[in-house]
């Protein structure tokens, strides 16, 4: 059927004009118009964005905890991305017996856009983001892959996370990164013993599951640049995004340290101006990082989790909202 | 370095620093495919390739792996905001880096060897865009590291610097967990360093160009 599939769907993009109806090609990123970019600069410019926050206010963080550990649902204004972590004992690379896998797997599905093309071959945005979570967690080390070694040689821990963007409201990497961050400290991995050469892996009902160590909390906070570099606003949305000049990623954690910082596109910037919003990108962290393990306190105290911990499984008592926005809690 | 080391391409560069070795050609400005072109500026493309021959392992790295693609992105984005694209609209600049050795530093170097390779194109930018890197052994800040230097938790700064402005084109933090101070410490050195070199290079371009004219 796959076979049959991309056959037919050759012989359609081959003769258009006999098949007019069928759009194999989704359509171009349309540049926002210009107008519009003229409202939303000159709004700057008199120092009011177009959704009325201020230039260091994020929008409304929402998390929603799935039934199984380690499935979160991230809500950032609305921009919203589902992350999940599973875990599988492997044999380890034979040139590295003492390191487990840690994968990442971002999928830009044109569920969250109508500009995302449903290609194989990784565009240019899904390398970025995944690079950026990538050495925001395996490059400082957040997460030591040789911890997750089981026994040298022969079993290790591959963690492997799946993030799915489900809808594209601006500002993607900071709610990957927030996405990916809160499931990895969600997940649970079943509890094993080594004896010797003997592992057990006890199953859920037998031992409480055990949280993967993380050794800190690296959060992404995004500023996008207007006006040459004279403007600028944290986490903008998407038609912000769109009329930006160039957007500068900070990921820092709790400690005030910088894990990444990325530069992207044109406007030359100052070290002053990038140290005054590193300040700025710090104080933000600290908010975030206390909403997330807040979050996290919430759902662990919840009777609706010892319920699922206590039985398996729950009927579910929030489902996902496809349409409505819930309401934030305070920030 | 050595400029105009392919006659048949519009401009190219051989670059080494220390044991980094790589060569950079640039074609364009030149026409583009209609689906892909810009009505009012120039479309930058960068292609990063690493020879398998180049690291002390000998390793086959596809031109399309997600670390050469994000060095070619950043590469990308840092000369789209300095050459000057909307003198030409409808066509496209494309820069293609090959690594023939590569003893760390491979993109403050490849990005100092575009920056050659674009002038011996005659593609016109705002300014000299140069580039170096910066990084923290033991809490004291070493300027332009090897590759025995960036063992695994070295944090390494990487910095293109617009040296007649002092405004930064690109900064890419590898590795790190730098605290606020470190990191302006780094990035100060990184910039000293790439103005040193700028001194370099400008005199390398006059002394090609005053060998093109005898």
């Amino acid at each position: 059927a796959e076979y049959m599939g991309t056959v037919l769907n050759r012989i359609i993009e081959r003769h258009p004009r006999f098949f007019s109806f069928q759009h194999t090609m989704p359509p171009k990123e349309v540049p926002i118009a210009t107008i519009e970019r003229k409202f939303i600069l000159d709004a700057l410019k008199q120092g009011c964005r177009i959704d009325g926050r201020g230039e260091s206010d994020l929008r409304n963080i929402n998390i929603t905890f799935g039934e199984k550990m380690g499935t979160v649902e991230v809500q950032l204004g609305t921009t919203r991305v589902l992350s999940a972590v599973s875990g599988d004992v492997v044999a380890p690379y034979p040139d590295r017996p003492n390191e487990g896998f840690l994968n990442f797997f971002v999928d830009f599905s044109p569920m969250a856009s109508p500009f995302f093309e449903p290609s194989a071959r990784p565009s240019e945005r899904n390398i970025e983001i995944h690079r950026l979570v990538e050495r925001a967690i395996k490059e400082t080390r957040a997460i030591d892959t040789e911890a997750l070694c089981i026994l040298a040689g022969s079993k290790v821990w591959s963690i492997r996370c799946d993030v799915h963007i489900l809808d594209h409201g601006g500002n993607l990497t900071d709610c990957v990164m927030l996405a990916v961050v809160t499931s990895l400290l969600h997940y649970r991995r079943p509890d094993i013993t080594v004896v010797g050469d003997e592992v057990t892996i006890h199953s859920v009902d037998d031992r409480q599951p055990v949280p993967l160590s993380l050794h800190h909390i690296p959060i992404a906070l995004s500023f996008a640049f207007f006006d040459d570099g004279n403007l600028w606003a944290i986490d903008p949305s998407l038609k912000e995004e769109l009329c930006c000049d160039c957007t500068l990623v900070y990921t820092m954690n709790i400690h005030k340290e910088i894990c990444c910082l990325q530069k992207a596109g044109g406007t030359p910037l100052t070290i002053q101006t990038l140290m005054k919003l590193a300040q700025i990108a710090s104080a933000k962290t600290i908010e975030i990082t206390e909403f997330i393990k807040q979050k996290l306190k919430d759902d662990a105290d919840s009777p609706h989790r010892k319920v699922i911990q206590s039985f398996g499984y729950s009927k579910a008592k929030d489902p996902i909202d496809v349409f409505a926005q819930k309401q934030p809690p305070a920030q | 370095v050595q400029l105009g080391v392919n006659p048949k391409v519009d401009g190219s560069c051989y670059y080494q620093q220390g044991n980094t070795k790589l060569i950079v050609t640039v074609l364009g400005p030149r026409e583009v495919k209609r689906a892909k072109q810009l009505h009012d500026r120039a479309v930058i493309s960068c292609e990063y390739s690493t020879s398998t021959f180049s690291a002390s392992e000998r390793k086959q790295q596809s031109k399309s792996d997600r670390r050469s693609a994000e060095k070619a992105m950043l590469l990308r984005q840092a000369f789209e905001g300095c050459i000057l694209t909307h003198l030409f609209p409808r066509s496209q600049v494309n820069i293609f880096v090959q690594v023939i050795q590569s003893d760390g530093g491979t993109l403050s170097c490849a990005l100092n060897a575009a920056s050659l390779a674009l002038m011996n194109a005659g593609v016109p930018m705002k300014d000299f865009l140069v580039s170096s890197t910066a990084g923290f052994i033991d809490n004291i800040p070493f300027l332009d590291l090897n590759s025995w230097e960036r063992t695994s938790d070295t944090p390494e700064v990487c910095i293109a610097v617009y040296p007649h402005s002092d405004k930064l084109g690109l900064i890419n933090v590898d590795h790190a967990r730098l605290t606020l101070p470190q990191l302006e410490t780094c990035m100060n050195l990184a910039v000293a360093g790439a103005k040193e070199i700028h001194i370099m290079l400008k005199n390398e371009v006059k002394k090609y160009s005053e060998g093109i004219l005898h």
